[in-house]
């Protein structure tokens, strides 16, 4: 969302000659007023996507750092929201979950319709050893699985931190693929699977 | 120095979340038994560990972060390693992610993670070590094999 403030920050300064470097002059209620103006035409199917939700309002008030009181609001509450598969395992097919690992696809408003939503992981994270681009922004996932020893609870964690990273990291910059809807619950698995199959190029030594 | 660390375990114990903080399975953040435990105001540790013949280390840590437990599965485990760092360097461990209150070493005051940012901290795991006037003297950063780690906690004991 300070993301969002900045790139509307420039139409604003223009039309008021504000600068906007200053960040006094780049209160949550210009911001709220400058995104409710840009998108007063826009779709409402979109609207929940510009509409901050307590977890976002007090990120982006903290600018991504919360204090611990916060934190623990934001984990807690965010927790309460995971919808966990009622199955004990939640691995799915390692393969798929490559895939949908190195699939950007999604997300747009210009997608077509029925577009398939990937996980986009290698932006910010290195998974498979062998694969020579991905971010850094993430930690590395390499090995994963196997330096968590297969646990079928590690696995489980693995699957709350995809579906809602802030259940675990208050104010993660990581988006919350369950729990926005971009990623299936089986999309999810397979990204597990990924994560945690023993012959998943992930744990490749 | 002894009825301190008890005082703060106990503390500890005191302050630990309640259970519904966390619906999702937990996550240690992994540790070494011999990490020193600290009220976080580092310039106490740096003096505690400079009046030793020590010097001071932050290790920055992460909960399940894969080259974290492989850092401390395969090398901190290493006898060689774990003795050498325990006899030059009183250790202790921030959280990338976290959000406590800590003083660094040069006086400087901020929240875990912001105080990361303002390191230039790349990730996880990284550790930083000190000279005794509080002054960063050589940074670790990733996972490394224990002859590399080693070779590199001995080189910040050298003499300048």
């Amino acid at each position: 969302m300070i993301f969002l403030a900045a790139l509307l920050a420039a139409p604003i300064a223009s039309a008021q000659t504000i600068s906007p470097a200053d960040p006094a002059t780049a209160s949550p209620a210009r911001v709220d007023a400058a995104i409710a103006a840009t998108f007063a035409g826009a779709a409402v199917a979109w609207m929940p996507r510009v509409t901050q939700d307590e977890t976002q309002r007090l990120c982006s008030l903290r600018r991504n750092e919360p204090t611990q009181a916060e934190a623990d609001s934001i984990v807690a509450r965010e927790s309460a929201t995971l919808v966990m598969p009622a199955e004990t395992t939640v691995l799915g097919n390692w393969r798929n979950g490559e895939k949908i690992a190195q699939n950007g696809q999604g997300g747009q408003f210009s997608d077509a319709p029925g577009t398939v939503s990937g996980g986009n992981c290698y932006a910010c994270h290195q998974m498979a050893p062998a694969e020579i681009s991905y971010g850094t922004l993430g930690p590395t996932l390499a090995g994963y699985g196997r330096l968590h020893d297969f646990k079928p609870e590690a696995a489980r964690a693995a699957y709350a931190k995809v579906y809602n990273p802030q259940s675990a990291f208050a104010c993660s910059s990581m988006p919350r693929f369950g729990h926005n809807k971009i990623l299936t619950e089986q999309q999810i698995k397979d990204i597990v699977a990924y994560l945690f199959a023993p012959d998943s190029p992930v744990n490749a030594p | 120095m002894i009825p301190r660390r008890a005082l703060l375990a106990a503390a500890t114990l005191l302050a630990a979340r309640p259970a519904h903080a966390r619906a999702a399975p937990d996550e240690e953040m992994p540790r070494e038994p011999w990490f020193i435990d600290s009220f976080l105001d580092l310039r106490d540790d740096n003096a505690t560990a400079t009046a030793a013949g020590k010097r001071l280390a932050i290790a920055w840590e992460l909960r399940g972060c894969p080259p974290c437990i492989a850092l401390h599965r395969l090398t901190l485990s290493n006898p060689m390693v774990c003795a050498f760092i325990q006899t030059h360097f009183d250790v202790v461990a921030l959280d990338f992610a976290g959000a406590r209150q800590v003083t660094f070493p040069d006086g400087t005051t901020a929240a875990e993670k912001p105080m990361a940012r303002r390191q230039n901290i790349a990730g996880p795991p990284t550790f930083q070590i000190f000279d005794p006037t509080g002054r960063e003297a050589a940074r670790i950063e990733g996972f490394l094999d224990p002859v590399a780690f080693l070779a590199l906690f001995r080189a910040a004991t050298a003499p300048a």
